[in-house]
């Protein structure tokens, strides 16, 4: 989601070698409820030292590549004040399986030392705070944990121009909970407030159960 | 001479790795390095044979063979049929040639379009030396068109060509140039290389290849050392040094 | 000699054919040398004899004479030599290059004669008649030569051990033209072929390259012939290369000039062994040996991925198949093809190619006009297999603005370049990335992609619907492009094609274009389809293309609650057929059909209801529902697929499910559900546990 450009705004800075093959059959889903297709909303508390604020957030998976660590949706920023209509944004997203990615984010202008300050802050990452501290945790199996790390970084708005007075420089530190596909979040971005804290529930948009939608690129 | 390349080569890895300063080496020390480096005459043998062989010196060839007794490698009697093609290309005789090349190995024209293409250019060319208009237009038409549609990389050179009819003064037009006798040595030569290429043999003899390494070796160290250089290739003196 | 008075030939070509009937030998002689003279490196002349029946006239000649030239074995007339050379040079140039030649060649009976003459006495008869034949035997119209049987093997070896040039060419073009299977390898594995065809390598140039296209069909796909041939030794290459070893230490400018490649040669794990033969002739100074000596490890590499894995070898492929796609000629042409086969599945290989500027190169060839159709048709695959996988080649390629060079080429006359076209367009149309943004939705491609699924070849109409497959995966508002260009009513017509890929294919599309549908895009697609075509495309005979419909209607059935009444539509036979399908299905059925079930059961009571009356109809006759053969599935996909529908079932605060709850316990299904609390997939586990939980809210549901 993107955030009002303050007064010291850092040139974003992105650069995505994510590859993906999304063809045939590839690995089965972690989650279910974290596929292409699936829906989310929520807020995101935008606060600051002079007033409390919290914006309407919802949040598409449109791209899926487990094989590859990768992740790629739009983000919906509902009641931004300084835009007429609601703002989306692209975001790709890096699942840390491991594999492709660790929790240490390496770029982004994020240090080790923010990597984890903003992990602890998720209760599910404390099992393994100590062996990240000595790996970053590529020596840990993730894939059955009920919990998925990712970062979500915004690459482009959607339907508004780059001058309309936002910007995407940060990123998303995420943790996802495949039992009820919740989906907890914190916004970092050295030039914004810090901790802007994202909450979004999986949502059935009026029915009574779940339904998955699928699509496969050839 | 491949001797001298040889020291040159090594000298410069020598004072590459001494590095800075010109050396200077003398004419005595120069010679007692040439003298070091061992030659197989054989060798030199078998590459004045393969110059002579690819140039096509058939009558030079037979009498080396003879008296050092290296192997040409091949049936001589083939460079005879060789020269022959090439030699009737240079008279401007290209049908004889083409009928030759043909009965030499019918695969050569078949295969290689470039070839067949530039053959019969210089058959229309031929045509319009000897000044025979309308048969040159015909020529053009039947068997120079057809060329040009099925292949789209000699249009280019197709309209050039067939630009030599829209001229009185063929020798003097901006075309003209395709009248030269070095048109017909550049086809000839291009059979000669076909030819050869398909008896596997090298389409370039050796020796002005060394020649040429030798060139650069000296050029590469003329920066770095004063030493005995061959200015005149003709007749391979060594030059003393300028101190 | 001629004395070129008269530039043109005295004799046209019908004069010419009366000619070569007079009874006069050196009247026959001359007609056939000059109808040579005249076909050789001309399609248009040969086309113009072919048409007169020159081949045949031809053709009976060669027989004739042959015949003759058996019975007098001894002292054959010069002339008769001659006029059997001469016939065959004809018979071989209207067969060089030209498959209307050479069937003709062939439908001439022709065939065995030439054969029978490669054991004649005159040695020139021998070499024109084995150049003829191997002019056949390189064309695809040549009959397959049966060399299994014992005889043929024998007569096989013997060419191959001849001592002519030409016979040993034809050998090696037999085998290319005629090794196919695994046990056509072995069998010239096993009579000892490989160890001549090694020493035929340091042969003429013709020599060694009919040898690497013949050794390239013997390894096709082969790792045991393969082994067999790394394993023999070859020892003129041992002694060259030891030979080499010396004067390269008495020449240090060699050294300096190919130091890696000469410790790559030396002390390469491949030293010595027959695979260095072939290494060596990548180096070789004709274009087209290196292209072949390439193909040749290309075709060892993907076989066995053990040989030549090392980092050096794959530069080096790669580098050298570059600098081949700068030669004019044919070799160029064919370099795309065998760097597409180098590189094709193989991330690594494309990341390398990738360093290599190869995207940059390709592409550069794109940019020129008038390509020879083989060329374009070579580098569209190249450039499509470079794109498959790493999205950083997608987006250099995008970058180069070739993108409307590759469109241009939808619409070109060779159906082969068509189809290379599209393929290369579907893995440029994998870049999520630029499909989010709508990138590839414009009319510029949309427009001639739809006109080629009325394409008359299938496989462009195939390649056709991969693109328009990855295209309409469109999150922006931009799918009404596509229809109003007139796709859907295309793409539906195709669901009912005769082939089953083009169904298959179709249904693919538009199961994509359904994900995410808003309701007016659903509408119109459901009201083209219709659910009796639907009904029908569920039951197909073809498992895949069952898949591919069973997941357009769960994507139909997705997103606004009211889309659900789909399948409810036309008295539910849609629903119906989905029920009867599941009795007995693979997997991958399987798993569409239950999360199509799912959507609809996350409806409204009357979907949920006629959901499970679904999953009992069996049950009600004392049999076992499919869900349970689900449940029980080793795929953990349609565990999971299994698992939603009970989710939603038994989803709390509706007012049926204690009902439901109950109808699935009598069933059999909870137990079942129950006893899959600990799966080992997470997901499974998690939604069992989901229904646990639900079932609890009705207290005793369960126990």
């Amino acid at each position: 989601m993107p955030v009002r450009v303050e007064e010291t705004t850092s040139s974003s800075s992105s650069s995505s070698s994510a590859s993906s093959q999304l063809s045939g059959h590839t690995s089965p889903p972690v989650c279910t409820l974290l596929t292409v297709g699936q829906a989310f909303s929520g807020t995101q508390n935008v606060s600051s030292l002079q007033k409390d604020e919290a914006w309407r957030v919802n949040v598409r998976i449109q791209g899926c590549d487990l094989d590859h660590g990768y992740l790629c949706g739009t983000m919906e920023a509902l009641n931004v004040p300084m835009a007429d209509t609601p703002v989306v944004t692209f975001w790709e997203g890096e699942i840390v399986d491991g594999k492709n990615y660790t929790f240490y984010t390496g770029k982004w202008e994020a240090l080790s030392e923010d990597d984890i300050r903003h992990w602890t802050k998720f209760p599910s990452f404390q099992p393994f705070l100590e062996q990240v501290k000595v790996d970053g945790g590529k020596s840990l199996d993730l894939i059955n944990y009920p919990y998925i790390f990712m970062r979500w970084k915004e690459q482009y708005f959607v339907n508004v121009g780059t001058d309309c007075g936002l910007t995407i420089a940060g990123f998303y530190y995420v943790c996802f909970s495949c039992t009820d596909g919740s989906i907890n979040g914190f916004y970092y971005d050295p030039n914004s407030s810090p901790f802007q804290k994202l909450e979004l529930k999986s949502t059935n948009e009026g029915r009574s159960g779940f339904s998955f939608s699928f699509y496969e690129l050839q | 001479m491949m001797s001298l390349f040889w020291i040159v080569i090594r000298q410069l890895e020598e004072i590459e790795a001494m590095a800075a300063s010109k050396k200077v080496i003398t004419r005595a020390e120069w010679e007692k390095k040439l003298n070091d480096v061992k030659i197989r005459k054989e060798d030199m043998n078998r590459l004045v044979m393969n110059f002579l062989v690819t140039e096509g010196y058939v009558d030079a060839a037979e009498k080396f063979q003879m008296e050092s007794g290296t192997d040409p490698g091949i049936d001589l009697a083939t460079i005879t049929d060789r020269m022959a093609v090439k030699k009737a290309v240079q008279c401007g005789n290209v049908e004889d040639a083409i009928e030759k090349v043909n009965d030499l190995n019918p695969e050569i024209l078949d295969t290689n379009p470039q070839l067949f293409f530039h053959l019969q250019q210089q058959r229309f060319i031929e045509l319009i030396r000897n000044g025979k208009v309308e048969e040159a237009l015909e020529f053009a038409q039947e068997e120079l068109a057809p060329r040009g549609e099925e292949n789209q990389s000699f249009l280019e050179e197709l309209e050039r060509t067939v630009a030599l009819l829209a001229f009185e003064d063929v020798s003097n037009c901006p075309v003209g140039g395709l009248l030269d006798i070095s048109q017909r040595l550049k086809t000839a030569s291009e059979v000669n290389a076909a030819i050869l290429t398909s008896q596997s043999r090298e389409k370039d003899p050796k020796l002005p290849n060394l020649l040429k390494m030798l060139l650069w070796a000296q050029n590469q160290l003329d920066e770095r050392a004063a030493y005995p250089r061959i200015k005149d290739l003709s007749t391979a003196m060594l030059e003393d040094p300028a101190i | 000699m001629p004395t070129a008075n008269t530039i043109f030939p005295i004799h046209g070509p019908v004069d010419l054919l009366t000619r070569l009937d007079s009874p006069d030998p050196e009247t026959k002689l001359k007609a056939l040398r000059e109808i040579k003279n005249q076909i050789i490196g001309n399609r248009t002349k040969k086309l113009s004899f072919l048409k007169l029946g020159a081949v045949p006239a031809v053709a009976s000649i060669l027989s004739s004479y042959a015949t003759q030239s058996d019975s007098q074995l001894v002292d054959a007339d010069v002339s008769t030599s001659s006029i059997i050379v001469q016939s065959a040079a004809v018979l071989g140039s209207f067969a060089c290059g030209f498959d209307a030649g050479v069937r003709a060649v062939l439908d001439a009976g022709v065939f065995p004669h030439l054969i029978r003459l490669l054991s004649n006495l005159d040695e020139k008869v021998v070499d024109a008649s084995a150049r003829s034949l191997r002019m056949i035997y390189q064309s695809r119209l040549a009959p397959k030569y049966e060399f299994v049987q014992e005889k043929n093997m024998e007569f096989l070896i013997s060419l191959i051990n001849s001592e002519c040039e030409n016979v040993t060419g034809l050998g090696a073009s037999i085998i290319t033209h005629s090794c196919q299977t695994s046990t056509e390898q072995r069998a010239l594995c096993d009579a000892g072929i490989l160890k001549k065809l090694i020493s035929l390598l340091e042969g003429s140039l013709s020599q060694k390259n009919a040898t690497l296209e013949s050794l390239a069909a013997v390894f096709k796909k082969n790792p045991e012939v393969i082994s067999k041939f790394v394993g023999l030794e070859n020892e003129r290459a041992v002694e060259s290369s030891l030979s080499q070893r010396d004067s390269s230490l008495e020449s240090p400018g060699t050294v300096i000039k190919n130091n890696t490649e000469s410790v790559f040669k030396f002390v390469g794990p491949e030293s010595g062994s027959a695979l260095s033969s072939i290494i060596e002739l990548t180096k070789d100074r004709y274009a087209r040996t290196r292209l072949l000596a390439c193909m040749c490890l290309v075709v060892i590499r993907n076989a066995s991925p053990n040989y030549l894995q090392d980092m050096g070898i794959k530069a080096k492929l790669v580098y050298l198949l570059l600098e081949l796609l700068d030669d004019p000629g044919q070799v160029g042409d064919e370099a795309s093809f065998v760097f597409s086969s180098l590189v094709a599945g193989k991330k690594d290989l494309q990341q390398l190619a990738f360093e290599n500027n190869a995207i940059n190169k390709f592409c550069n060839q794109l940019q020129k006009s008038q390509l020879h159709p083989k060329r374009l048709q070579g580098v569209l695959l190249a450039l499509a297999d470079l794109c498959s996988k790493l999205e950083s080649c997608r987006l250099t390629f995008l970058s180069l603005k070739v993108l409307n060079q590759v469109i241009d080429a939808l619409t070109h006359d060779c159906a082969d370049v068509r189809t290379s076209a599209c393929i290369c367009l579907r893995s440029v149309t994998r870049s999520i990335k630029n499909l989010c943004a709508g990138y590839f939705m414009n009319e510029m491609l949309v427009i001639p992609i739809i006109r080629l699924l009325d394409d008359p070849s299938v496989s462009v109409q195939v390649a056709a619907l991969g693109v328009i497959s990855n295209i309409v995966v469109d999150f922006t508002t931009r799918k009404s492009t596509f229809i109003q260009c007139g796709g859907v009513k295309q793409l539906v017509q195709l669901t009912k094609s005769m082939h089953s890929t083009v169904r298959f294919n179709a249904l693919w599309a538009l199961k994509n274009m359904m994900f995410l549908a808003d309701d007016r895009c659903k509408e119109g697609i459901f009201l083209e389809l219709t659910g009796s075509l639907l009904a029908s495309l569920i039951s197909d005979p073809e498992p895949c293309v069952q898949e591919q419909a069973l997941a357009l209607v769960r994507n139909l059935v997705d997103g606004c609650i009211k889309s659900i009444e789909y399948v409810f539509a036309e008295d539910g036979t849609l629903l119906d057929a989905v029920g009867r399908q599941l009795h007995n299905v693979s997997d991958e059925v399987g798993i569409q059909g239950m999360y199509l079930l799912g959507n609809v059961a996350s409806g409204n009571e009357l979907h949920k209801e006629a959901v499970l009356q679904q999953l009992l109809a069996q049950a009600d006759n004392g049999a076992q529902s499919f869900v349970i053969k689900f449940l029980q599935s080793s795929d953990s996909r349609l565990r999971t697929a299994a698992v939603w529908v009970i989710v939603n079932l038994t989803f709390p605060s509706c007012p049926g499910a204690f009902g439901r709850l109950v109808q699935l316990k009598n069933a059999g299904i909870i137990s079942q559900i129950r006893n899959m609390v600990n799966d080992s997939c997470l997901d499974v586990k998690l939604r069992v546990r989901t229904v646990i939980t639900q079932s609890m809210t009705f207290g005793d549901g369960l126990t």
